[in-house]
């Protein structure tokens, strides 16, 4: 009986551990010849597309995706951009327009993407700030190879020369900006100054500046600091050359020893804020227009929208065109020699600034177009009803195909942290004007030559 | 499956075999001597061939243990060659091209230094550099441990203090920077500040002055780094023993007696640590100056950072860029093993 039990209970264990180990196995070799058979189904399926395949689908075309970037705009124009990218896309389905907004610093980013190989198909530059050394590394496409001369004749030719680097064009203009003179009426009235006549010329503009500081509470005339943004459309309406045709270097010359002798009067005078010779460009960048919004200079030249947004309720402003005359800038879409789709890329950025995408985004923001229809439009004829659109106004009275624009002088980032080391140089009186010229004539050279 | 297990296991078996050779230092240990019971050259200890066998078995764990811990260390160690030796070879290597960011590089040889040894730029970076760091390590090597101690004492609300002291430095150095550039304005709060105290005649434009720009800028540096080190000190307060304070009391110690004869010389390891932290940040000095001044004004705060900066970003010179980085390490190296063999010999 015992034994019996012992039996039955082996043979449970043994139930128990085969079925274990059958669970664990290796799949069987009938199991393999399944899976080997569906193969057999799979040709059946195929025979049923070859009859399908008999009756010929159009086929679609390729899908193009094209990267576009541009420079701090999505916040305030992320509607716009958005509306001219659907446009865009509606009238091109095979296109696809991938948008990247990116904040400012704008040369490093591209830098680090030219360097990865991700920089994007169309993306936005200033003429002055990395253009002209990535045009110089071969980095960017000749856009003329791929627009009709009917297209360029759309442009102002001054802005389309803007991006021109020793005959050839790096990029398709968009926006630009000019520069306007604003004027303190209560502290010229103060100084017994008509608050309606505004100076035509800096020299004048200083004259004027000497007499708020004399008459006024005001400790100072003018607002200014030398920087990129500020001195050198500055220098250029003074008619300060930087380089001549040819691309010599022409800042050693009498008329800017002239211009910097004026400025240095002005600052042992007094007249501009000491803090002239500080770099404010990474921090307080508004500090000029602190000063004239303050009460504590009575005049400054800049473009629209900074200085306006900045004055408090109330100030009694005075808006005219710059003395001498305003040089513009332009921003400008380049395409880059890694792109794998240079004529739809230009396609697309011509279509981004056509006149009228411009006119459009004119009516959001007093910027200057870069289409000679966009600049002749009625709406321009209109009377300002802001501040910003009086200085506008003056900006867009001097844009012709003459007029001047900041181009593309390669090296430029280096020439000009030469500049205002030297300028501060004279005028902390640390160099005389002629050295102060000399230095930077000789390390421009240097500069130039390296490029 | 199971021949793919079979290699691996075999593979490993293999590798096993060559690493028995190894002692645990990595030595190769002579099997013959083991097995004859010569004496281990490592441990002077007579090893019998019963020590031999039980050495062996030991071994192995041993080596086990040792390619556990290489396997945990490869990942690491792969993290650390990608992202620091090899950029820093690269940089040597960048240091001797011209190279634009873009195309190829160059190789120029020892170019980008002879152009350094003449560059007055490099030079007068490099002196600011150095003046800057001399006097903001003194900074922040001295007045974090006065406020340390100021705040280790028993008085109620020094919790408070300490922590307005640590906010600085847990606030953004642009911010901070672009505070202080309105602060120093020549029209700014600071000279109101002083024409309050009778300083009407001392009303000086700080960051236009090429003679206090970089003062200027040191002090904005101190005021936002010595909450850091403020508590690297107050750590090292509180681990000091209370008993030696209490005999020097009982022994008529002044307070002073016990900050200058117990304190300071007891704390010595914490002000090793802060003045080689602070040399490190210090020589390294960007954003202060990129923020407040560019470099300016004519240079008068142009640091070796902000140059390089400058020549990588601003005027794409990336070799040269390498070779001010490469400058710029060693000066680091040398002053911080310098300091290191100064203040170790005196611990």
């Amino acid at each position: 009986m015992l034994a019996r039990k012992k039996l039955m209970a082996l043979a449970a264990v043994v139930l128990v551990v085969s079925t274990i180990l059958s669970a664990c196995a290796q799949p069987t070799p009938e199991t393999v010849v399944e899976e080997v058979e569906v193969p057999v189904e799979v040709t059946k399926e195929v025979e049923v597309e070859v009859v399908v395949t008999a009756t010929p689908v159009p086929a679609e075309p390729e899908k193009v995706t094209v990267s576009f970037m541009t420079m701090n705009l999505k916040d305030a124009f992320g509607d716009y951009i958005e509306g001219v990218i659907a446009a865009y896309e509606t009238e091109n389905p095979n296109i696809e327009i991938e948008w990247i907004d990116v904040s400012s610093n704008q040369k490093e980013w591209t830098m680090a993407n030219l360097v990865a190989g991700t920089l994007p198909d169309v993306f936005d530059q200033q003429a002055s700030r990395g253009l002209p050394e990535l045009a110089s590394m071969g980095a960017l496409v000749d856009v003329e190879e791929y627009v009709t001369d009917a297209q360029m004749a759309e442009y102002f030719s001054s802005a389309w020369d803007g991006a021109r680097l020793n005959g050839v064009a790096y990029g398709i203009p968009w926006y630009g900006g000019g520069r306007v003179f604003y004027w303190n009426k209560d502290l010229f009235q103060e100084a017994g100054l008509d608050p309606d006549v505004p100076p035509t010329t800096y020299t004048e503009a200083l004259e004027i500046a000497r007499m708020i500081k004399e008459r006024t509470t005001a400790p100072y005339g003018y607002a200014f600091y030398i920087s990129d943004y500020l001195g050198t459309p500055m220098l250029m309406s003074e008619g300060v050359q930087f380089v001549d045709s040819d691309g010599a270097v022409a800042v050693n010359s009498e008329r800017t020893a002239e211009v910097f002798d004026r400025w240095k009067t002005a600052y042992d005078e007094g007249i501009i804020p000491p803090e002239v010779v500080v770099d404010y460009e990474h921090s307080d960048v508004y500090a000029d227009v602190n000063w004239f919004a303050s009460g504590q200079a009575g005049m400054l030249v800049r473009t629209g929208g900074g200085v306006i947004r900045n004055l408090p309720e109330g100030f009694n402003v005075g808006i005219g065109p710059a003395p001498e005359g305003t040089p513009y800038f332009f921003h400008y879409f380049a395409i880059p020699t890694q792109s794998e789709h240079p004529q739809e890329a230009v396609d697309f950025a011509l279509y981004f600034t056509n006149w009228e995408n411009q006119l459009e985004f004119c009516k959001l923001v007093a910027v200057m177009p870069s289409t000679r229809k966009t600049a002749a439009d009625a709406y321009f004829d209109q009377e300002p009803t802001t501040p910003a659109q009086e200085a506008a106004g003056y900006m867009l009275s001097e844009l012709n195909d003459d007029s001047l624009v900041i181009s593309l002088i390669p090296g430029w980032g280096e020439m000009v942290g030469v500049l205002k080391e030297h300028w501060s140089k004279q005028m902390l009186g640390e160099e005389t004007t002629e050295q102060a010229l000399g230095e930077i004539e000789k390390a421009w050279n240097l500069i130039i030559a390296s490029q | 499956m199971i021949e793919t297990k079979a290699l691996a296991s075999s593979g490993i078996a293999v590798l096993s075999r060559c690493l028995n050779s190894l002692d645990w230092k990595g030595e190769v240990v002579k099997p013959t001597m083991l097995a004859n019971g010569a004496d281990d050259q490592h441990t002077g200890v007579e090893v019998s061939p019963m020590n031999s066998r039980r050495r062996q078995s030991g071994l192995n764990g041993t080596i086990k243990e040792n390619l556990t811990a290489y396997a945990f260390l490869l990942l690491p160690m792969a993290v650390l060659t990608i992202f620091f030796f090899y950029p820093l070879l690269d940089t040597f290597h960048l240091s001797l091209t011209q190279f634009r960011g873009f195309g190829p590089r160059v190789f120029v040889g020892l170019n980008n230094y002879r152009k350094l040894a003449a560059d007055p730029t490099f030079k007068l970076a490099l002196k600011n550099t150095v003046t800057y760091a001399v006097i903001v390590v003194f900074g922040l090597v001295t007045f974090p441990l006065f406020l340390a101690i100021l705040t280790n004492s028993r008085v109620q609300g020094t919790a408070a203090f300490r922590a307005m002291y640590y906010v600085p430095s847990i606030t953004s150095m642009v911010i901070v920077g672009i505070t202080f550039t309105m602060l120093y304005n020549q029209r700014g709060l600071l000279n109101y500040g002083l024409s309050l105290v009778g300083l009407s005649n001392f009303q000086p434009a700080w960051l236009a002055n090429p003679d206090l720009a970089l003062l200027a800028i040191m002090f904005v540096t101190i005021w936002h780094a010595a909450g850091y080190y403020m508590m690297i000190y107050f750590t090292g307060l509180k681990g000091l023993p209370s008993e030696v304070y209490e005999a020097a009391l009982i022994d008529g110690a002044t307070r002073w007696q016990c900050i200058r004869y117990l304190t300071i010389p007891l704390m010595r390891p914490y002000v090793t640590l802060v003045t080689v932290t602070a040399i490190i940040a210090a020589m390294k000095v960007f954003v202060e100056v990129k923020v407040m001044t560019g470099g300016g004004p004519a240079g008068a705060t142009q640091v070796m950072n902000l140059y390089t900066y400058d020549n990588a970003f601003a005027y794409l010179k990336m070799g040269y860029a390498a070779a001010i980085g490469v400058i710029l390490l060693l000066f680091i190296l040398a002053l911080s093993m310098l300091s290191l063999r100064i203040l170790e010999r005196n611990v």
